[in-house]
């Protein structure tokens, strides 16, 4: 038997007795107010510049070419790929935190579950523009798509870049429509307060006629779950086949069937340790921390702290199995991969990914502001170094000992590298500043129930 | 049939006669039936045909070279015409086979009637084209005075120089040692006309020392012209016989044809050398030992010999030099004397041109006592008795010109600014001439200290004639009127004396009945050689007694770092430094070091280890009072104490690749010549090396980031595997031995690939027994395929464009280990890792079982290329061809195969297997209505090769080379444990070592799945 105090306990992550008002005004004051607070504006002068950086460095490579960055024979894919398999990986957490947890009725992801989405769909734009740029002839990449033609040209279907271009695809549309969907019943209650035309009209166009009437509340209840349950294979499957691109290569070290589970791991705990990065700050410059309490945070530590030893057993499982394979090439990947001259990134990886998080069994760190916010980016820091391992790592040392090389980062790699970090921001700040960050009918969904539950 | 009256009038004579076939003939409808065909000559010798008979239709004999206003009967716009044709290196002509395209050459190939060629080439030949069409080179006459330069003309030059010159007092030429015989009798002519005149030759590579080390034996100047094909066992000395000696095509070609274990006669080849060549490379047995102690090691071979063999005249007292107390280096030299007097009459010693002349006459010898003069090698007389060594002629000229005796001088060819010794100071000396006159292709260091600057015509553009090694006389023919108006040095020195002929009509004056009358002219320029010149040769010439004292340090004894030794030798791909303004030579990466763009000093692990210093450490190296700033590299095998230096580099005035001054290019490298004395012109004692505390980076294109010990130790693990090799007892025991070096699962594949290939079914095999590394075939593949040069600073990132590399690994003991070379292009994967990645299909598979590349397809993903086992695609990163829209080298596209695509930037690229050869040919057979046969088709690397090491056919002919070459048991797939079924297979090498020095290697590491 569950006490009225263990149901509050699990599905109140509110500490505070939030009104309705109250969480509408305060959610809803963000993106009224005509001036936000000053940190916003520094933040947005910032991550601008450092987009503007990002379309400038991408415009010299598609005018000079790919030699701009320090991609070489035999390491053809670098931080290209590196970083796109990175921002995919980020976009996991959204799906999850909205879909998953919406079908496990973990109530508690309503406080933060608008902002994963939106951070999701900002990291599926910034991974989605790695592969168009990457390419050598940029201007070409509609050729990936089925689209019928008189050039009698059209995708081969058994290259897992193929796949990968329907995965993504099907993952951004999925969390656009998700994110969106979810946002009509707040960007109604924002048009109904709105006191200008302009945000009048803007808001009243995507809000969709929402009048909050009972059938369509009905509707959206529905088609929320329905768009949940499409969404939660997604979670799955994006990157399971983004990771094929190296699963089914013959690259030693690309070459393993672990790489799947173990990718999704990867980008669940990446996902989560990014929406701590940003919902720290979040809370604490907007005023939203009776909204995403300790207890979220403490929620998606446990989950870095799960995801990040999957992950951690599967680096363990990768040099296991290429011991017990006994491919002469596959071993040596592996050796070469902590002992050889990546080790560094290999140690980066490891001691971000795997041991950072281990402080998370102590409630004392799970529960402290700083200790999570370091090693979130910690973490964050150790994924990326995680596909820079994996990708660089094995090319630069495969089969043919002639042909061996190392790769170095071009000045051009590190402003398209940090450059995406300025898109992802922009996009964030812009997000913040106009739009519902969180999703307050569902928050007041909780609420209510917990009202309920709390005077039986 | 009746007697039928002869007719009054008739057509023919045929028809006067009433002959058998005129009869058949006249009761046809069509005089020619439509289905029968003219007698089909080979294609090759078709367009041999063709091509000769344009080349005298349309040059010959005509003074001038002319576009033709009218398409010439018999071409077709699009088919490639062939010339025999010459060129001339270090004195000695290598008969050739250019490729034309509507005028246009762009291509050579080995002549297979020339002695010295067989067929074969080298990255020299390969790369003449591109120096043809260099933008760089000089384009008019030039005028220099008080340090400013005056265009000028032809007419000018006549009149102001060249006849004040032919008549004045104090005339000299220095001519680059031209082995011509039109030449010669003009110079003979001229000499005759003029006798104040003084005539010197010079060129930094060339075998005097053998020259006058034949003196020293038999009292006159002799060649020896080895028969390698005939020898059981050849030891060379500092010698890097088969890709460094003027013979080298044909050597190597008659070495490797005593390289097939399946025929039973394994060849023995034992080195001894200071640093590494592609011939130690290639040996079953290689001794790294100074060069200054070679000397000694000859003597002792000479004092055990002698006696063994009831050798004439006093051998050489058994020097007890300090070096053969070290046991490697005796047991060595005994098992050396040992197999020599096993082979009597079927051995060969050979000296490198860098031994001194006693070595040569010790290895003369050798030859003579063991009975291999007129077995295995072959005395001829030379050309010339009488004549100083290169090095003295300069030293004379230098002398003479201090001395103020030379008022005039001409400089034909050559660039002795640059590359005289250089404690001569050749350019000050020509201060000291009152009217120089400089003509070369380029103008260079010299053109600049000169009066008068002339532009020489490249050997494809002009008449010319040269002697093959064994003297055979060939012929040059020019395939284009020259580009920027140069005239031969043929036409100068005739222009000098006032001849009225054309060229063409001079060489023909000077071989006179050889060449004379319409049938025997036409065959000499078809197949580029006249028969019956070659040089006398020499029965047994009786030995003269020796006297070889050793002193000093070739004793022996020296501590590694007490005075060094330096040796200094010509670059394999600038050669003396002529060809440091081509891209290709540049870029092509070192047979040994794999350094491109780039000199360094050689120095040996032990060695480095004692100096402290490590790769690109910028170190000052001293020797005889001069110096140079130069980095190390750090090259294994090389003797201790001795460092190697490499010519050819550091130049000032070379063009806009190799460096100049006056378009503000770095030079490439550094000047090694500065440490080329007169006293030190290829080995010397009493050098130095000291840390400068600067770093350079080297672009080598293997071990671009110096490997760890952990990446070294697995190379020597993987190399067994990638590079199989097994000894002959082993060969003898299993001949598939090459098959069990890798062990694997039994291969299953996702989806069924094809497995029938109707038609053609394309392959190749690379014979690692054959290959000696030294990159012809890489050349031959850039020219061919249009592939572009990247430059010093693309090759450090790792982007070199090359189809074909030449992969080198270190064996053994890193102070006297193996070298195991490999070549690798596509292998045309059956089941192709690319293929099956690329999500566009720009890379997909032919009917016939090719990896097919569609540029305007690929949109550049690279995942192709990560996929690729064998790292063979390259990747557009830029685009490579930027540097012609600049108009000066617009005429860099005249190179381009127009066979070939040039590919834009953002598009992977790889080898083809030539597929527009494999077409051409095709297309031909099929108009023609007959099969293809075998060795028709010929691939750019295979036609380069001299060794014969690559060949390419149809694996669906059971009676191809290919095929039954591929159905030997020795015969392998590099990473075939992949299961990516590549096309290309390796032929196991087989080395063939002495049992008295084999060792005992570890069993090999065999991975069992």
């Amino acid at each position: 038997m569950t006490t009225a105090a263990d149901v509050k306990q699990f599905h109140t992550p509110l500490e505070a007795e939030n009104a309705f008002a109250q969480i509408t005004e305060n959610v809803c004051r963000i993106a009224e107010t005509p001036k936000p607070p000053k940190a916003w504006y520094i933040a947005f002068a910032i991550a601008s510049s450092i987009m503007v950086m990002f379309f400038a460095s991408i415009g010299y490579l598609v005018w000079e070419g790919i030699g701009v960055w320090g991609n070489m024979n035999p390491v053809y894919w670098a931080f290209d790929i590196t970083n796109f398999v990175f921002w995919v990986g980020i976009g996991h957490a959204g799906t999850l935190i909205s879909a998953v947890l919406y079908l496990f009725r973990q109530d508690w992801r309503t406080g933060i579950n608008r902002f994963a989405e939106a951070m999701t769909i900002f990291a599926v734009i910034c991974a989605a523009i790695f592969p168009g740029i990457h390419i050598g002839r940029p201007w070409l990449p509609y050729w990936m798509f089925p689209i019928p033609n008189q050039m009698d040209m059209w995708p081969q279907f058994r290259s897992p870049l193929e796949w990968d271009v329907f995965a993504v695809g099907t993952y951004a549309t999925v969390s656009i429509l998700f994110w969106y969907m979810g946002m009509i019943p707040d960007l109604a209650t924002l048009r109904d307060r709105s006191r200008s035309t302009a945000r009048r009209l803007v808001y009243g166009l995507f809000s969709m006629g929402w009048r909050g009437s009972s059938r369509q509340w009905h509707r959206y209840e529905k088609a929320y779950q329905l768009l949940a349950a499409l969404a939660t294979p997604l979670v799955l499957s994006v990157h399971s086949v983004v990771s094929f691109d190296f699963a089914t290569s013959q690259v030693p070290g690309w070459h393993t069937t672990i790489f799947p589970p173990y990718f999704v791991a990867g980008a669940i705990f990446g996902g989560f340790a990014m929406v701590v990065v940003l919902a720290v700050p979040a809370r604490q410059f907007f005023g939203l921390k009776r909204m995403i309490t300790m207890r979220h945070l403490e929620n998606m530590n446990i989950i870095m702290l799960v995801t990040g030893t999957v992950v951690g057993y599967a680096y363990g499982m990768e040099f296991f199995i290429a011991w017990y394979g006994g491919v002469q090439e596959e071993g040596f990947a592996f050796i070469n991969r902590a002992f050889g001259p990546y080790a560094w990134a290999y140690w980066t990886m490891l001691t971000c990914n795997v041991l950072g998080p281990q402080l998370f069994w102590f409630k004392r760190f799970r529960r402290s502001i700083p200790v999570m916010f370091v090693i979130a980016i910690f973490v964050n820091v150790g994924m990326w170094f995680e596909r820079f391992v994996i990708i660089v790592t094995s090319l630069s040392r495969d089969f043919l000992p002639g042909s061996w090389g190392y790769f170095v980062p071009t000045p051009i790699d590190l402003t398209t590298l940090i450059g995406s970090f300025g898109l992802f921001f922009t996009l964030f700040l812009l997000f913040c500043r106009f739009l519902p960050m969180v999703a307050m009918a569902e928050v007041k969904a909780i609420h209510y129930n917990h009202h309920m539950h709390h005077h039986h | 049939m009746s007697q039928v009256k002869k007719p009054k009038f008739w057509r023919s004579l045929a028809e006067r006669d009433n002959t058998e076939d005129f009869r058949e003939r006249a009761q046809r409808e069509f005089f020619v039936k439509a289905d029968e065909g003219p007698t089909v000559p080979g294609r090759r010798r078709f367009l041999q045909l063709m091509g000769a008979s344009l080349a005298l239709s349309g040059c010959f004999p005509e003074d001038r070279l002319l576009p033709a206003s009218k398409r010439p009967e018999g071409t077709i716009p699009g088919r490639p015409e062939f010339f025999a044709t010459t060129m001339e290196l270090g004195g000695v002509g290598v008969g050739l086979i250019a490729r034309s395209y509507e005028g246009r050459p762009i291509k050579i190939e080995g002549n297979p009637a020339h002695t010295t060629s067989v067929g074969g080439t080298s990255v020299f030949h390969q790369a003449s084209v591109l120096e043809m069409y260099d933008p760089d080179r000089s384009k008019g006459v030039a005028r220099f005075a008080g340090g400013k330069r005056e265009s000028s003309t032809w007419a000018e030059f006549d009149s102001g120089f060249l006849k004040a010159w032919a008549t004045g007092d104090g005339a000299a030429v220095l001519a680059e040692g031209s082995s011509s015989p039109t030449l010669a009798d003009l110079k003979r002519r001229l000499i005759e006309k003029a006798p104040q005149l003084k005539w010197y030759d010079y060129q930094t590579v060339n075998w005097d020392n053998e020259r006058e080390g034949a003196k020293l034996a038999f009292g006159r100047a002799l060649r020896s012209e080895l028969k390698l094909a005939l020898a059981d066992v050849v030891v060379t000395l500092d010698c890097d016989l088969l890709s460094g000696h003027p013979s080298a095509p044909a050597y190597a070609r008659d070495f490797a044809g005593r390289r097939t274990p399946e025929a039973g006669n394994l060849n023995r080849l034992y080195t001894i050398e200071s640093a590494f060549s592609s011939t130690g490379g290639a040996a079953d047995h290689r001794l790294p030992l100074r060069s200054e102690l070679i000397k000694a090691a000859v003597a002792y071979l000479d004092a055990v010999v002698s006696p063994q063999v009831n050798a004439t005249g006093t051998p050489q007292p058994s020097p007890q030099a300090a070096f053969l107390g070290d046991a490697t280096a005796k047991r060595f030299l005994d098992t050396v004397a040992k197999d020599l007097v096993a082979h009597r009459g079927s051995s060969i010693v050979v000296a490198g041109s860098g031994q001194p002349p006693e070595v040569h006459a010790l290895v003369h010898r050798l030859n003579g006592i063991l009975g291999n003069v007129g077995k295995t090698l072959i005395l001829r007389e030379e050309v010339e008795q009488e004549r100083a060594t290169y090095a003295e002629q300069i030293a004379q000229l230098t002398a003479a010109m201090n001395a103020g005796q030379v008022k005039s001088l001409l400089i034909l060819g050559g660039n002795p600014a640059y590359n005289a010794p250089s404690d001569l100071q050749f350019g000050a000396a020509l201060a000291k001439v009152q009217q120089a006159a400089h003509a070369s292709l380029y103008e260079d260091e010299t053109s600049q200290l000169c009066h008068w600057h002339v532009p020489l015509a490249h050997w494809l553009e002009s008449f010319g004639d040269a002697r093959a090694w064994d003297g055979t006389v060939s012929l040059a023919q020019p395939l284009i009127a020259p580009l920027y108006g140069g005239r031969s040095a043929i036409e100068l020195i005739a222009t000098a004396l006032g001849e009225k002929e054309p060229p063409l009509a001079l060489i023909q004056r000077t071989h006179g009945e050889r060449i004379a009358g319409e049938a025997l002219w036409r065959r000499a320029i078809h197949d580029g050689i006249i028969e019956g010149t070659e040089l006398e040769v020499v029965p047994l010439v009786a030995l003269k007694e020796l006297n070889v004292p050793l002193a000093g340090r070739e004793l022996g004894g020296i501590a590694a770092t007490d005075e060094l030794e330096l040796t200094i030798a010509p670059d394999s791909k600038l050669y003396d430094g002529r060809y440091s303004n081509l891209g290709w030579l540049q870029e092509h990466p070192d047979t040994i070091s794999k350094l491109t763009w780039d000199n360094a000093v050689w120095v040996g692990p032990s060695t480095a280890a004692a100096l402290g210093v490590t790769d690109g450490d910028v170190v000052t190296l001293s020797a005889g009072g001069q110096s140079v700033d130069i980095p190390v590299l750090i090259i294994p095998g090389q003797a201790k104490g001795s460092v190697r230096v490499h010519l050819g580099y550091g130049r000032s005035a070379a063009g806009q690749i190799g460096g100049s001054k006056a378009h503000g290019v770095a030079p490439v490298g550094v000047d090694t010549y500065q440490l080329r004395t007169t006293k030190l012109l290829s080995f010397g004692a009493g050098a130095s090396l000291k840390k400068t505390g600067k770093f350079a980076k080297l672009a080598t294109t293997q071990d671009k980031h110096s490997i760890d010990d952990l990446g070294a130790n697995y190379i020597q693990e993987r190399i067994p595997v990638l590079v199989r090799e097994g000894t002959v007892a082993e060969f003898k025991k299993d001949p598939a031995f090459a098959k069990h070096r890798v062990h694997h699962p039994p291969l299953l594949s996702l989806w069924k690939p094809p497995t029938s290939y109707e038609g053609h079914r394309w392959g190749m095999s690379i014979d690692l027994n054959k290959c000696l590394g030294c990159g012809a075939c890489a050349i031959s593949c850039q020219a061919e395929n249009n592939i572009p040069v990247v430059g010093k600073e693309r090759v450090l990132f790792g982007r070199e464009m090359s189809w074909l590399r030449i992969d080198r690994y270190f064996k053994g003991d890193p102070e006297s280990p193996a070298i195991a070379s490999q070549p690798i292009s596509c292998q045309q994967c059956e089941n192709a890792p690319c293929e099956q990645v690329c999500p566009v299909g720009a890379t997909v598979h032919s009917s016939e079982g090719l990896n097919d590349m569609t540029y305007n397809r690929c949109i550049g993903t690279r995942y192709c290329a990560n996929n690729c086992p064998y790292k063979v695609r390259r990747f557009n990163y830029f685009n490579y061809h930027m540097d012609m829209k600049e108009k000066a080298n617009q005429v860099k596209g005249m190179v381009f195969n127009p066979e070939v695509t040039v590919r834009f930037r953002g598009v992977m690229e790889k080898c083809t297997y030539c597929v527009q050869r494999i077409q051409a040919v095709k297309i031909e057979a099929k108009n023609h209505r007959r099969k293809l046969e075998d060795g028709e088709i010929r691939s750019a690397c295979e036609e380069a090769c001299s060794t014969g090491a690559i060949v390419f056919g149809d694996l669906n002919d059971t009676q191809s080379q290919v095929r039954k070459l591929q159905d030997l048991p020795r015969a392998y797939a590099l990473l075939g444990q992949l299961n990516v079924r590549p096309r290309t297979l390796y032929l196991a090498k087989v080395t063939n070592p002495h049992p008295d020095l084999e060792q005992k290697e570890g069993a090999e590491p065999a991975h069992h799945g």
